[in-house]
C-alpha cells in the first residue's frame, strides 16, 4: 500500500510538472491569461475617458459565462483530459506505466489528480485576477460586496473542470478518436442541448453549471418561455453523480485496457 | 518459375506523367473517408440547412397549391437570391461541421505522414513538395467544397429547374461567382492553413486541438472585445466570424458584425500569406522531416 502512495505521488508530481512546463502548459496559461488583458484594455479605455459599452462587473459576468465555462474550461479538459493517456500511449511509455506493480486505476487515478491540480490553480488565479481588475471602480468596499458571488462562479468553474475533466480522460480512454469525439461532445453536444428546453438538459454538464452561477444564464426571448430551471443542490447531485460516473467507468477502463494495442490518430 | 530463378525485371507498370503524380497520394488520403459511415453522416447533416431551407424553398413558392392562403403564405417566404444564399453558406451549423471535418481529415494530412515516417518516402521519390501539398490540401478541398461551392450548384440547377426562370442565371449570376470567390478566399485559405499547422507537428491529435482552439477561442473572445469596443476590427480574433463576413461581402450582402469589404479581403490574404510562409520554411530546408 505505502508502494502505492509513493508511485502515486511520484506519477501526481510528475504530471503535474510536465503541465507546467510542456508547451501546451504555456498555451494553457497564455489563454487563462487573456481575460486579464480584456480588463485592462477597459480599464485604460475608462481611464482615458473613452465611451466603453459595458463596465467592470458587466463583462466579469460576459466573461465567466461565455468565456470560462463556454470555452476556457471545456477546452482546458479536452486538451489535457485526452491527452492523460494518450500522450503516453503515443510517446510508447503507457506498456512500461501499466507494467509497474502498481494498480492502473491509482496510475489513472493520479495522473488525473495531477491535471487536475493545475488546471483548478490556474484557473482559481485567473479568475481571481479577472473579479479584481472588473471591480478596480468599485474599490474594496465593491470587492467584498462581490466576493460570494466570485465564490459561487469559483466553485461552479472547478466542477466543470472536474467533470468535464473525468469526461474527456474517459473519452480517451474509450474510443479510437478521442479528440473527435470528445470535441463533438464537448462543443456540439453540451452546446446544443444545454440552452434547449425541456428535460434533456439534464443530460449535459454545462445546463447544471449554469444553474450554479450567479450570472443570468437563461436563454432569451421565446426559449424563455419554455426553460426549465432546477434547484442547486439538485445541480450538485447531477454533477457529483456524473463526475463520479465518469471516474469509474475510467478506473474499469483502465484496468482493461491492453496498453500495447492503444493505436491512436488524433 | 520459382523466385530464385528470376532475374531482375525492368518495371512493366505504367509511369505517370510528372504533372500525375500527385493523383495517388490525393486519392489514398480522400477515398478512406468515403468508406467511414459517421464520416458520410457528418456529410449529409451538413447538406440538411439546403434541403431543408434552400430546396424546399424553391419547392415551396412553385409546388404548392394557387389558393388564396396559400399565395399569401408563400409571398412571406424569403426570396432566393444572394441574401438568402449568403446565410445558408455562412450559418453556424455548416460551420460548426466544416470545423469538424477540417479536424477529421486535416490534422493528419502531414502530421500522420511525419508520425509514420513515410513522409521521406514521398519526398524522396520523384513528387515534389508542391505536389505533395497540393495532393494533401486537395483531399481536405475536396470535402469543403461540399460545404460551399457543390451545394449552391445544386440549389441553382433545382431551382433553375423548378422555376424554369432561366433568366435567374444572369439576373442573381452573383450567386454562382461569388460563392466560387468564397471558396476559393475561405476555405480555401482554410486549407491552406490546416496544411501548415499539420506540417508544425508530429501528432494530428495536437494539431485537431490547435484549430479547435483557433476556431473556438476567438468566437468568445471576439464577442467579448467586441461588446467593450464596439469595433469591428475586434472580430479580428475570430476566424469563423470573419469567414462569415468573407461570404456575405463575396455575395454583395452587408454582413452583420459591419466588418468592412477590406478587412474581410486583407484578413484571408495574411492568413494565406501566413500559412504559405510556415509551409515554405517547413518544405524548403527539409525541416519538416526532422
Amino acid at each position: 500500500m505505502a508502494a502505492w502512495s509513493e508511485a502515486a505521488k511520484a506519477l501526481f508530481s510528475h504530471t503535474a510538472g510536465q503541465m507546467t512546463r510542456s508547451v501546451k502548459g504555456f498555451v494553457f496559461l497564455g489563454l487563462a491569461l487573456f481575460p486579464w488583458g480584456l480588463l485592462l484594455l477597459l480599464q485604460l479605455l475608462i481611464w482615458r475617458g473613452v465611451p466603453v459599452g459595458l463596465g467592470g462587473s458587466t463583462l466579469y459576468g460576459n466573461l465567466v459565462v461565455a468565456y470560462y465555462m463556454g470555452f476556457l474550461i471545456p477546452l482546458c479538459a479536452l486538451f489535457f483530459g485526452v491527452a492523460l493517456i494518450a500522450d503516453e500511449a503515443e510517446g510508447g511509455t503507457l506498456p512500461y506505466l501499466f507494467g509497474r506493480p502498481v494498480p492502473r486505476h491509482v496510475v489513472f487515478l493520479a495522473k488525473f489528480a495531477g491535471m487536475e491540480s493545475v488546471l483548478l490553480a490556474g484557473t482559481a488565479v485567473s479568475m481571481a485576477g479577472a473579479f479584481v481588475l472588473s471591480n478596480l471602480e468599485a474599490g474594496a468596499l465593491g470587492m467584498a460586496k462581490g466576493a460570494g458571488d466570485f465564490l459561487m462562479d469559483l466553485t461552479a468553474a472547478w466542477l466543470g473542470l472536474l467533470v468535464y475533466g473525468a469526461l474527456f480522460s474517459l473519452i480517451g480512454l474509450a474510443f479510437r478518436r478521442p479528440l473527435f469525439w470528445g470535441f463533438l461532445v464537448g462543443f456540439g453536444w453540451e452546446n446544443l442541448v444545454a440552452w434547449l428546453p425541456g428535460f434533456l438538459k439534464r443530460i449535459t454538464i454545462l445546463f447544471h453549471l449554469h444553474t450554479l452561477m450567479p450570472e443570468h444564464t437563461e436563454p432569451k426571448g421565446l426559449l424563455n418561455l419554455l426553460a426549465a430551471s432546477e434547484s442547486k443542490a439538485a445541480a450538485l447531485a447531477f454533477l457529483a453523480v456524473y463526475g463520479a460516473a465518469f471516474l469509474a467507468l475510467s478506473c474499469v477502463l483502465a484496468r482493461r485496457i491492453e496498453a500495447a494495442h492503444l493505436e491512436r490518430e488524433g | 518459375m520459382p523466385i530464385f530463378d528470376q532475374g531482375y525485371q525492368a518495371y512493366g507498370g505504367e509511369r505517370r506523367a510528372l504533372g500525375r503524380r500527385w493523383i495517388p497520394v490525393w486519392r489514398e488520403e480522400a477515398a478512406p473517408y468515403l468508406h467511414k459511415r459517421a464520416f458520410l453522416l457528418l456529410l449529409v447533416l451538413a447538406l440538411l440547412p439546403w434541403l431543408v431551407f434552400g430546396a424546399g424553398l424553391s419547392f415551396a413558392k412553385t409546388q404548392f397549391g394557387d389558393s388564396s392562403a396559400m399565395q399569401e403564405f408563400v409571398k412571406q417566404l424569403p426570396p432566393v437570391d444572394e441574401s438568402w444564399v449568403a446565410k445558408l453558406l455562412t450559418n453556424g451549423w455548416d460551420n460548426f461541421l466544416l470545423v469538424i471535418v477540417s479536424v477529421w481529415v486535416g490534422s493528419g494530412l502531414v502530421a500522420r505522414d511525419r508520425k509514420e515516417r513515410t513522409l521521406e518516402v514521398f519526398l524522396g521519390r520523384a513528387l515534389g513538395p508542391m505536389q505533395y501539398l497540393w495532393a494533401k490540401g486537395a483531399a481536405l478541398g475536396a470535402y469543403l467544397l461540399l460545404f460551399t461551392f457543390v451545394p449552391v450548384v445544386v440549389l441553382v440547377v433545382f431551382h433553375v429547374g423548378l422555376t424554369g426562370d432561366t433568366a435567374f442565371l444572369w439576373q442573381h449570376a452573383r450567386v454562382l461567382w461569388g460563392t466560387l470567390l468564397y471558396t476559393l478566399l475561405g476555405p480555401g485559405t482554410l486549407v491552406v492553413t490546416v496544411l501548415a499547422l499539420s506540417s508544425l507537428s508530429r501528432s494530428p491529435r495536437i494539431v485537431g486541438l490547435a484549430l479547435i482552439g483557433i476556431m473556438f477561442f476567438g468566437l468568445p473572445a471576439s464577442a467579448i472585445l467586441w461588446a467593450i469596443t464596439r469595433s469591428p476590427m475586434a472580430w479580428t480574433f475570430s476566424v469563423l466570424a470573419e469567414l462569415r463576413a468573407l461570404g456575405y461581402h463575396c455575395l454583395g450582402v452587408a454582413p452583420e458584425m459591419e466588418i468592412p469589404v477590406l478587412h474581410s479581403a486583407l484578413y484571408f490574404l495574411a492568413l494565406l500569406g501566413a500559412s504559405l510562409g510556415i509551409l515554405y520554411l517547413r518544405f524548403s530546408r527539409r525541416e519538416v522531416l526532422r
